[in-house]
């Protein structure tokens, strides 16, 4: 479990994380969002042991992660701004980490350079930025580490390599019961890779929740009726959000699916629609009720 | 594309040794590195010195200087062509054998190898100014103290393993090529300790400000500041303050030059105590001696205590800097400002190296020498090179503006310094003492005539240094500050004096006691000191003569000047009470212009020994001395007649079985292979290092010195043996008499001894 505590770090008078604290379990793909400059990938430095919280603990296990080689091991941090030795290829990048990393697999490694078309022999500098990254989850999943931190880990591939990866990340965590943590500040890249999600805002997590948790607690139908009842009627639900025009009504509320439609169903709509809310859209909802506006946190 | 959980099924962990991995990642990297570093090596350390080798010892003997040739056409040697450079001379004088080994770090390396090293130190820890790299470096599961001594091991290796090399081929090539002789291996122990000082200190430095500093600009500004801004520093302010503003010559750029491309020529060349001799540039020739080689420590010696002070400081530096590097914060990399510390110095070093190369240009004529325009550009140069320092760094206008008040400190130091040479040191070089406050002084100074043998210059009761109150001499030394004040007395250099200074210490009636030393540079300052000479309590003071009892000798014998016999006289043909006499008569008698130009030829010699002191080990007194009668001295050379000497004191040149002229021969830089005599000092200082051993040739006295070596590098013998050519080359020469570069060596083989005379410019 990656736990951090109270987590403060700061850089000179800008303050990238303040007081933040989570934990993460394991065996889970955890999608961390939000705006530019929220924190993201400075958390994920914290926890792969580049940088040492100037408040607080990060910590793996309940043991510290800076300057732990026993713990580093077992982590694999790829930043969303790739660093290659200079005028390396493939194959020099992947003899470089595995002197460090003990479970550095050359089979794996061979398999997936089958599986993904890229040269090994050829210097990584000639490379394109997709191909960049193909390269760096390559050597990051060679690695297998059993905690893997991909910093917008998307960004450059091609909607198939895309989907290729997603598969791959999926099969790894089975296989090696790891731990990926995915930033990014688009949701609808995580939507259907994640199953937890870490929403981060000013240097804090505003929102720490299961995906299946998040979208089942929250709930939206489009109702039609011969006359359209009001808000008030419907005193009985915990409504987000609520709008009518003429005599439909679209409406999100709070609680179990089955539940809001029998409840809904007495009403005796003309028709009654449930229509699934997008990740965005939760969340969304989800901020409003905490009194942000959505709109500027998240693209 | 197929894709399986089988896919991950990978082989079990498998221990690594980071630390190796490490090491071995750094080797492979720096291959270009290492390529480039061996061409240096072979470039700046083996080519010099095979060519030295190979030039030296096989190539034809260079031609006669013009002094020799003088020689020759004046005597019209017997075996100048053939004795000069052959292996065998005739009549049994050896030729010098010559063994010519190179060994050392020639200037250009000194040059090259700091900057590669500096250049590995940048290469190897510029992940540590880039984000990017840091993203990775810093997640690998190694520590970061480890990570850095893994690398600082690699660039050991890098740099060292190929001046160990290096050094081993030339050590093989001189003793392929000339032969082995003991010596070669104690140069190779220093070469291998001073050529690791040499790299190790800039790499260490630039490690340790790697580990502060965040961005490459920084990398590069810091760690050459403080490698080559302190020894540039000293190398102009000492190149300014020894000669004066005033008194600074063009020519003497070159040096500026080179103490601007060397970063420890200066120190080297003005023998800094933290860095002694060793790496310089010098040719090592070591003449075939039957059984005589230099003791380890005389040669290691000298080394071991800078070397081992440098590498104290080595290893400090990397303790810090594994200190630092722990310490770090990796989000320090790319961002600027890291030190403040670091910045002051580095901006500082900047505009004081640049404001004292401008003024250097400016004083040495290529714009003006007038005094205003010196200090005017003084002080413009030192606010544009802090302007030009702060854009660079700063990159930005706004930012400059918060660092004037650094500048106002550079300014405040710039007329600070301009004070301090415009008063010339504030009055403390150019300040003659009160002359109404003096009590009394002390000089360093022997006189122009010390007689042969050892003799103590102190108060043999007090055992302190000899102080003179006598208000004459007190005038002498006076003068002699005034003379050495004299500007022109500075630009004149002219005929350099050698390498002589004199301290003068007053003593004032408050008490204090004000020292001044200045070299003596000129013949006028040489001869202001030598009017102490005039001065009878000074002679009586510092002259043998005087300071001896010549009654406890007890075995005298007598000698022409040329030595060509020794004739012992019985005590009771001859007082010595009154020898003493008459001598110190003639001495107080004698003037300045009789010692520098003697009208007369010199009479002969008397040799003085005491049996009884030989064999007193608890007193340390002379056990023989010698004393020249010239022919000024009237007083002695009555008395000597009168005692029946005057025939033995003649001349027998029959008795001389040859004679052997060896002249100074220019080397490269142009100078003298023959220490300056000048006036002081004892005669035989610059030539005491052959001990008489004819037949071998001329051989290293016991304590041998290197340097003195190279000075007598390159001497040619001529050599006589017709009567009549002995003669007319004998009644030219002088037993002491002014020396110049133009001046031979004459030895003199007689029956028992071998006398060495000078003989004028022939």
């Amino acid at each position: 479990m990656i736990q951090m505590t109270e987590v403060v770090k700061r850089f000179g008078t800008y303050t990238a994380l303040n007081g933040l604290g989570c934990e993460i379990e394991n065996e889970t793909i955890y999608g961390l969002v939000g705006p530019n400059g929220s924190g993201k990938s400075t958390m994920l430095r914290l926890i792969a042991g580049i940088y040492r919280a100037d408040q607080g603990a990060v910590c793996v296990d309940d043991e510290p992660v800076f300057e732990n080689t026993m713990l580093k091991n077992d982590i694999f941090y790829l930043s969303d701004e790739l660093y290659f030795l200079p005028q390396s290829t493939m194959d020099m990048m992947a003899k470089f980490f595995s002197g460090y990393y003990n479970r550095f697999s050359y089979e794996i490694y061979q398999d997936l350079c089958r599986i993904f078309p890229l040269d090994t022999g050829k210097k990584i500098v000639t490379f394109s930025k997709g191909m960049q990254r193909q390269a760096g989850i390559i050597l990051a999943l060679s690695c297998r580490p059993k905690i893997l931190l991909l910093d917008e880990a998307f960004d450059g591939l091609d909607p198939v390599i895309r989907s290729a990866v997603r598969r791959l990340l999926v099969n790894y965590v089975a296989e090696h019961e790891a731990t990926v943590i995915i930033s990014s500040h688009n949701l609808r890249e995580l939507e259907d890779l994640c199953d937890h999600i870490g929403l981060l805002h000013k240097g804090r997590l505003l929102l720490d929740r299961d995906l299946d948790t998040l979208r089942l607690g929250l709930c939206r139908f489009h109702c039609g009726f011969h006359k359209a009842p009001a808000r008030d009627e419907f005193r009985d639900l915990q409504i987000l959000k609520f709008s009518s025009r003429g005599n439909l009504i679209t409406l999100t509320a709070r609680g179990n699916r089955e539940e809001l439609e029998d409840y809904l169903a007495s009403f005796n709509p003309l028709f009654l629609e449930s229509l699934p809310l997008t990740l965005e859209e939760v969340f969304i909802q989800e901020m409003e009720e905490a009194g942000y506006d959505f709109n500027n946190l998240v693209l | 594309m197929i894709l399986t959980t089988s896919s991950f099924k990978g082989s079990s962990p498998k221990v690594t040794n980071v630390f190796r991995h490490s090491f071995r990642q750094e080797t492979r990297r720096n291959v270009p590195f290492i390529v480039a570093f061996c061409l240096v090596a072979v470039f700046f350390l083996i080519m010099p010195c095979l060519t030295n080798l190979i030039d030296q010892n096989f190539s034809s003997v260079s031609e006669n200087t013009a002094v020799a040739k003088a020689v020759a056409e004046t005597y019209d040697s017997d075996s100048s062509t053939a004795a000069i450079g052959g292996a065998d001379g005739p009549t049994g004088i050896a030729a010098v054998q010559r063994q010519h080994y190179s060994f050392g770090i020639g200037l250009g390396a000194v040059t090259v190898l700091p900057v590669m090293a500096f250049i590995l130190g940048l290469l190897q820890f510029a992940y540590l100014s880039s984000r990017r790299a840091m993203d990775v470096y810093g997640a690998l599961p190694i520590r970061r103290g480890t990570f850095l001594r893994a690398k600082m091991t690699a660039g050991v290796v890098i740099l060292y393993l190929p001046l160990i090399i290096s050094y081993l081929l030339i050590f093989l090539a001189n003793i392929l090529i000339a032969g082995y002789h003991q010596y070669l291996l104690y140069e190779l122990l220093v070469v291998l300790l001073d050529s690791f000082v040499l790299v190790m200190i800039p790499y260490c430095l630039t490690v340790l400000v790697s580990t502060i500093s965040g961005t490459v600009l920084e990398n590069i500004i810091y760690p050459v500041t403080l490698i080559f801004a302190p020894v540039i520093i000293y190398s102009l302010g000492m190149q300014i303050f020894a000669d004066s503003i005033y008194g600074y010559a063009g020519g003497e750029m070159q040096e500026v030059i080179r103490g601007l491309l060397l970063p420890y020529y200066a120190a080297y060349y003005s023998g800094c105590g933290l860095v002694g001799g060793g790496i310089t540039d010098y040719l090592l020739t070591i003449r075939q001696a039957e059984g005589q080689a230099p003791a380890f420590w005389v040669v290691v010696q000298p080394h071991l205590l800078s070397i081992g002070i440098w590498l104290l400081l080595c290893t400090g530096i990397t303790l810090l800097a594994v200190f630092c590097m722990r310490r770090r914060k990796n989000e320090r990399a790319g961002i600027k400002g890291a030190s403040k510390a670091l910045n002051v110095i580095a901006c500082l070093s900047a505009i004081l190296i640049g404001s004292l190369l401008v003024m250097c240009l400016f004083t040495s004529g290529w714009f003006s020498q007038n005094p205003v325009f010196v200090y005017i550009w003084f002080f413009a140069s030192m606010i544009l090179i802090f302007v030009i320092y702060q854009l660079i760094t700063l990159q930005s206008a706004r930012a400059m503006l918060k660092s004037w008040p650094l500048c106002a400190v550079c300014v405040a130091l710039g007329i600070t310094f301009c004070v301090f040479l415009s008063t010339n040191a504030f009055g403390w070089y150019m300040r003659l003492p009160d002359r109404d406050k003096i009590e009394a002084v002390s000089v360093s100074y022997t006189g122009i005539i010390g007689a042969e043998g050892d003799y103590i210059l102190f108060d043999p009761e007090e055992e302190e240094e000899l102080a003179f109150d006598d208000a004459q001499i007190i005038d002498h030394v006076y003068a002699f500050q005034e003379e050495a004040l004299k500007r022109e007395s500075m630009e004149a250099a002219g005929e350099e004096w050698g390498y002589d200074s004199v301290l003068i210490k007053y003593h004032m009636k408050n008490g204090w006691t004000v020292s001044r030393n200045y070299p003596l540079k000129t013949q006028a300052m040489a001869q202001a000191i030598a009017l102490l000479n005039e001065d009878d309590n000074f002679v009586q003071q510092h002259h043998i003569i005087f300071q001896e009892n010549l009654s406890r000798y007890d075995v005298v014998k007598v000698s022409d000047p040329y030595r060509t016999r020794l004739t012992e006289i019985p005590l009771d043909q001859i007082d010595m009470d009154t020898l003493q006499q008459v001598l110190q008569q003639d001495i107080l008698e004698e003037t300045l212009e009789d010692i520098l130009t003697p009208a007369e030829k010199e009479y002969g010699w008397i040799q003085l020994w005491d049996n009884d002191a030989a064999n007193d080990e608890e007193n340390m007194v002379n056990e023989q001395m010698s004393v020249l009668v010239k022919g000024g001295y009237r007083n002695t050379i009555a008395y000597l007649e009168s005692v029946g000497t005057a025939e033995l004191m003649e001349p027998d040149f029959s008795m001389v079985q040859e004679v052997a002229l060896l002249t100074p021969e220019a080397d490269e830089n142009g100078s003298s292979s023959f220490l300056s005599v000048c006036l002081y000092g004892n005669v035989d200082n610059a030539l005491h290092l052959f001990t008489k051993n004819w037949t071998s040739g001329i051989t290293l006295a016991e304590d041998y010195d290197s340097m003195m070596t190279q000075e007598y590098a390159s001497l040619q013998a001529n050599t006589f043996t017709d009567p009549e050519k002995i003669q007319s080359i004998l009644e030219d020469c002088y037993n002491q008499h002014e020396y110049n570069d133009e001046s031979c060596t004459v030895y003199v083989k007689g029956q028992e001894t071998v006398t060495e005379l000078i003989l004028p410019n022939p």
